[in-house]
């Protein structure tokens, strides 16, 4: 464990100590400030249902840039042999960028708090809905960090792993659309997509099933990123 | 301390690497020399744990590098060709996180890393970022990374190539210093350099292991015998007779040079300089000597020699290299 802690945390370090951790941060506080914004000032919503559903699509563009680098970087640069020379197992080590990359989105979250906050001034909101949104927010960022940690894990071009990670998730994203319908395949597709599930979180319910997809979501793609580095060092 | 049995790496159809086998002793400093190309990389990432080879086995200190890869990496610090470091830290945050995922206790980091970085002698550049340093201290935080967590073996993989020569020097002294408390593994193509720091030397050649000796005993294997070389004018047939038949001498062999001058080449026992003795019986006999000189071998022509003609690796294609040739493939 002290292993994952050291590097999990020497990466949320590095995207303080470097220009894109802070792009990515003004970005997503521009995009949530406006959406914010727009559903009070100019809808009058009293609630946060929306501004969930709308701040998850710019992470698509912004979470790809923090992933891209976890492993393509180190490639590039060689720092994975010495990362990997050291008494480090490839589970420890893809952990360790996970939580890193997953330390700092819950910064970014974090720092939105101030939009409910807000809210409860203004009214007196049910507060349900803010706790399971935000939890349900974690999770939905959290599956997306994975798939960009996986897709950083087959290349050693961050350019690469930035926009095939959004490709992937954009794709991804469209299968909810495609599945809005009735007919088996289409619940299927509703079932195997990220967004769907964040539905119900955002409307105050935390479903069991919806924490077990978004966990086992993660888990499954910190697997395979795991096996696409022992197999890059096998090859 | 490490032990190498009959590595074998394919990147691919192409063998990198093809029946390595040697051992490390304890405290040694073993030089890993050969040309570019010829496997040195890949040996060194095989025992540090990089990766698996294709087949053959490694052990540090009777820990098996694949089976059990991470128990074997505790026992080692490794410094890659590159000297890849994470440029966005200081010397003292990037060792500090070294000396953490290493396992080194909690209590004991901030003492270790001070210590390395005294050792190496970075302890000025401390806050510095990676980024800014030159590349001789850059190379000397690379060493110290891989020293931090005090593993017994070292391995380092080329630790003076890009260096001007004040900074080779002193990285040399560097790592002669840590004879006999660690065992070192480094890996060259420049001669001198095993020469200058190492116990032993392995030589390997198109992945193929050439020699391993002494840096002396290697000279001497191949210096069994030195050569004086000689241009007499006089009979051929009494100067030859007459040089055979000095003490030490082995045999002789000559050559027209036109002219009536004759070039003879004399071998001799390696502890016996016959120049002296060889010139007094020219003049006794009232020869002309014209010319006279020693070939002796340096390392350097064991080297050469064992990396092109004895390779046994060589390809089909290959002709016997020229001199030219053999000196182009040691820069
Ligand atoms: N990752 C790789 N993929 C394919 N070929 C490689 C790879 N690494 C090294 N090689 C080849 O293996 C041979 C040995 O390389 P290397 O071990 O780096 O030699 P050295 O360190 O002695 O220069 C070279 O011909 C090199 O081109
Ligand atoms: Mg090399």
């Amino acid at each position: 464990m002290r292993p994952v802690l050291a590097i999990a945390q020497r990466e949320l370090r590095a995207y303080f100590g470097a220009p894109m951790g802070w792009v990515v941060m003004a970005a997503f506080m521009a995009f949530a400030g406006y959406f914010f914004w727009a559903a009070i000032a100019l809808a009058g919503i009293g609630e946060m249902r929306m501004w969930f559903s709308n701040t998850t699509i710019i992470l698509i563009i912004l979470l790809p840039a923090l992933t891209m680098r976890l492993i393509a970087e180190e490639r590039q640069r060689g720092t994975i042999e010495v990362l990997m020379t050291s008494p480090v197992t490839d589970t420890q080590a893809i952990l360790g960028k996970f939580l890193g990359a997953f330390a700092f989105y819950a910064v970014m979250l974090l720092l939105t708090i101030q939009f409910p906050v807000t809210l409860a001034r203004l009214g007196t909101p049910d507060r349900g809905p803010f706790y399971s949104g935000y939890l349900g927010m974690l999770l939905f960022g959290g599956t997306f960090l994975a798939v960009g940690i996986f897709i950083s894990t087959t290349t050693k071009s961050q350019v690469v792993a930035y926009v095939g990670t959004m490709f992937v998730l954009l794709f991804l994203w469209l299968l909810s659309w495609a599945g809005m319908g009735d007919a088996w395949w289409q619940k299927l597709l509703q079932y195997v997509s990220i967004p769907t599930h964040l539905d119900e979180f955002a409307k105050g319910l935390i479903d069991t099933r919806d924490v077990f997809y978004y966990v086992s979501f993660i888990g499954g793609m910190l697997f395979l990123s795991v096996r696409a580095l022992a197999a890059w060092k096998w090859r | 301390m490490v032990e190498v049995k009959d590595l074998t790496k394919y990147y691919g159809e192409y063998a990198a690497i093809e029946g390595v086998s040697f051992k490390v002793e304890k405290g040694e400093i073993l030089g890993f020399l050969g040309p570019n190309a010829a496997g040195k990389t890949t040996t060194m990432r095989i025992i540090a744990g990089f990766m698996p080879p294709t087949s053959g086995t490694a052990t540090v200190a009777g820990t098996d590098v694949v089976r059990d890869s991470v128990e074997a990496r505790r026992k080692l610090g490794y410094l890659p060709e590159q000297v890849p470091l994470y440029d966005d830290m200081s010397v003292r945050e990037y060792l500090g996180f070294c000396a953490k995922v290493r396992g080194v206790a909690r209590d004991k980091q901030a003492e270790r890393v001070d210590t390395v970085m005294e050792a190496t002698r970075v302890t000025e550049y401390a806050d510095s970022l990676i980024l800014k340093l030159s590349k001789g201290f850059r190379q000397r935080v690379g060493i110290a990374q891989a020293l931090v967590h005090d593993p017994p073996l070292l391995i380092l993989d080329e630790p003076t190539v890009g260096l001007d020569p004040r900074q080779i020097v002193e990285v040399r002294e560097l790592i002669r210093g840590l004879r006999g408390e660690h065992t070192v593994i480094l890996s060259t193509h420049i001669l001198p350099e095993v020469q200058v720091v190492c116990d032993r030397v392995v030589i390997i050649n198109e992945g193929k292991i050439a020699a391993i000796d002494t840096p002396e005993a290697l000279t001497a294997r191949l210096r069994r015998s030195q050569q004086v070389r000689l241009d007499v004018r006089g009979p051929r047939k009494d100067v030859a007779e007459a040089l055979r038949t000095l003490p030490g001498a082995r045999g002789v062999t000559d050559e027209d040079a036109g002219d009536g001058v004759f070039r003879f080449t004399l071998e001799a026992d390696p502890d016996k300089d016959l120049r002296e003795i060889a010139a007094s019986t020219g003049v006794k006999h009232g020869w002309g000597l014209r010319e006279m000189s020693s070939v002796a071998m340096s390392l350097e022509d064991v080297y050469i020699h064992l990396t092109t003609t004895d390779s046994g690796a060589a390809p089909a294609n290959a002709k016997a290299p020229t001199d030219g040739a053999a000196r182009e493939v040691t820069e």
